[in-house]
């Protein structure tokens, strides 16, 4: 699939990589330098912010973690991200299934009503989203509205994602299940999901970066409440109580980054198998 | 005959299966997303705060946010950072897509995670960070950097100044874009046949040829399904804002949708809320448009 690059050492192709490798020092360093700091005193800190920590200093982490609540909030965001990201998928994999697989009559007027809800800005429901659960007395309970609005809102783009897929899969497959007396819910996880690692693989970290790093409903939705406060309202809370406190403040920040770009690192080779087999036109 | 009504029958069951699988998805986008929109569309003339009755008054909420010195700036500021972020996101990501394709050794499945990483990291986190890059104090990063480097005279209260802090979130929000960018044209490049750059190399074609006859004409629809994601992103920017400056010193870098919360749930005036809300969405179907058709133009299919 790839252009066969020969091992030739020409001075434009060096150049290049030198390039990127310049470019790489860059993307990296603020991020080793937060690491850094976060292992200083805050007295070191003011004396230099070039010098190394002097001995290595966890202190900073344990004081992220138990004061200022950036654990709690962890887990607030592990328990909203897992339900939303199970649910989506689910919702999901069945809307897409139907709409492809399912003889649905005229499938191309969802798609296109899919793709405008998709573009739509949450700007333009988010009032009225937040007056309904409210009345609905769904916020009394942590999690459920901040779940429910990330799975409305997330599931056009993966309907559509996934919709695109299921396509790919050879219709012969199917009935050939069909006729030997599969049920369609069975033909679905027994035989299809197998073939659609990929793109969920790829499906679930788009969207979960979404979650994750969501705001705006986030702070709206735990507005009048501490409970099921979220990683991202939590870092601007952690930031308007310790200000400018900087080795604290990186602390938290290498926290956040460091395990998301573990599962990132792990989960990248379907990821772009994912991105690659779908061949996402707009 | 019989054989043929069997068969119609078996579709009408797979129809209906197909219907109750869909079921389940549907409801939910009904709530949260079709109820809400025909709700806010309805808010957005109506005068309401919070509680008690909602009054109808026609246009006057859009009436005032046009002629609102405060709300058409925030309005502004979200079409600036828009389109300057959407410039830096696609000519960054495009240019590091092909910059990968190009050598495509150990070194850039690298550079694939790392630069891609901007855009798996939450806005918040990112913001934190670049706050501490941008701190206006000898503390902050860059002017660290600048004074280390003898460049004193380029020190500057980055996120306090009229002429920087707008370019300054622009350009974050762009380069966070950048990395799916990337990462979408990539893949798109590895899907064009083999065969196509070989009759190019034998014609004799280098890399930046290939690039501007074969790669990019070839990847057109992608890098304009990547244009309307980050302008939609671009005119969303909320958390990167609220992060790093609040909208702040004195509404200097408010946005929209900044603008849009605070009003509604700082000063209850949902229906001006609301109407702010319908106002961006416009706004960014224009964008879309205006967009799309600058790329439009012939679909090479391979």
């Amino acid at each position: 699939m790839s252009i066969k690059v020969k091992k030739n050492l020409k001075l434009p192709y060096i150049l290049l990589c030198i390039v990127i490798i310049m470019c790489l020092v860059v993307y990296i360093f603020p991020i080793v330098f937060s690491a850094v700091t976060s292992l200083k005193s805050p007295d070191e800190f003011y004396a230099s912010i070039w010098a190394l920590p002097t001995e290595l200093r966890f202190s900073n982490y344990v004081d992220a973690f138990q004061i200022g609540k950036i654990g709690k909030y962890m887990m607030n965001s592990v328990i909203i991200s897992a339900f939303s990201l199970i649910s989506i998928q689910i919702l999901a994999l069945m809307a897409a299934y139907a709409l492809s697989r399912l003889k649905i009559p005229h499938v191309e007027v969802f798609l296109m009503a899919l793709l405008l809800l998709q573009v739509l800005p949450t700007e333009s429901m988010i009032i009225p989203l937040y007056i309904s659960v409210s009345k609905m007395h769904l916020l009394d309970f942590p999690y459920v509205s901040t779940i429910l609005g990330y799975v409305g809102w997330s599931l056009p783009g993966t309907i559509i994602i996934l919709k695109n897929y299921f396509d790919t899969v050879p219709i012969d497959l199917l009935e050939a299940a069909r006729i030997d007396g599969s049920n369609e819910i069975n033909t679905m996880t027994k035989i299809i999901l197998p073939l659609m690692k990929a793109p969920m693989v790829t499906c679930m970290i788009m969207n979960f970066t979404y979650v994750w790093g969501e705001l705006m409903w986030a702070q709206v939705t735990t507005l009048l409440t501490d409970e099921g406060i979220t990683i991202t309202v939590g870092l601007l809370n952690f930031q308007g109580q310790y200000g400018t406190n900087w080795t604290l403040l990186t602390a938290a920040i290498v926290m956040v980054i460091v395990p998301l770009l573990a599962i990132f690192v792990s989960l990248q080779k379907y990821f772009v198998a994912g991105l690659t087999a779908g061949g996402v036109k707009g | 005959m019989k054989k043929r009504h069997k068969a119609a029958g078996v579709n009408r069951k797979i129809i209906f299966a197909g219907f109750l699988f869909m079921l389940p998805a549907f409801l939910v986008i009904l709530i949260t997303i079709l109820i809400p929109l025909v709700w806010n569309l309805y808010l957005s003339f109506c005068e309401w705060n919070g509680g008690g009755s909602t009054v109808f008054i026609g246009v006057e909420n859009y009436i005032k946010s046009f002629t609102t010195q405060g709300t058409r700036d925030a309005i502004y500021h979200s079409i600036f950072i828009g389109i300057i972020s959407t410039l830096v996101s696609v000519m960054l990501g495009v240019a590091f897509a092909l910059a990968l394709f190009r050598i495509q050794n150990r070194l850039s499945s690298v550079a694939r995670v790392i630069f891609y990483s901007p855009s798996m990291i939450p806005m918040t986190v990112l913001g934190l960070l670049f706050t501490f890059i941008f701190a206006s104090s000898d503390k902050g990063l860059l002017n660290a950097i600048l004074a280390a480097t003898g460049m004193d005279f380029l020190k500057h209260a980055w996120l306090s100044d009229k002429s920087t802090v707008l370019w300054v979130i622009a350009v974050i929000q762009g380069w966070r874009s950048s990395g799916t960018i990337m990462m979408l044209s990539y893949t798109a490049m590895l899907n064009i046949p083999d065969s196509l750059f070989e009759s190019a190399e034998l014609e004799g074609c280098g890399f930046v040829k290939k690039s501007r006859y074969i790669i990019l004409p070839l990847i057109k629809q992608t890098i304009r399904l990547a244009l309307s994601m980050t302008l939609v992103w671009a005119f969303k920017t909320y958390d990167l804002v609220w992060t790093m400056t609040q909208g702040g010193p004195a509404n200097m870098s408010m946005t929209a949708p900044i603008m849009m919360i605070k009003t509604g749930f700082s000063y209850n005036q949902y229906g001006y809320a609301a109407a702010i809300g319908m106002i961006c969405t416009v706004l960014i179907g224009i964008c879309i448009i205006i967009g799309r058709s600058l790329l439009r133009g012939e679909n090479y299919e391979y």
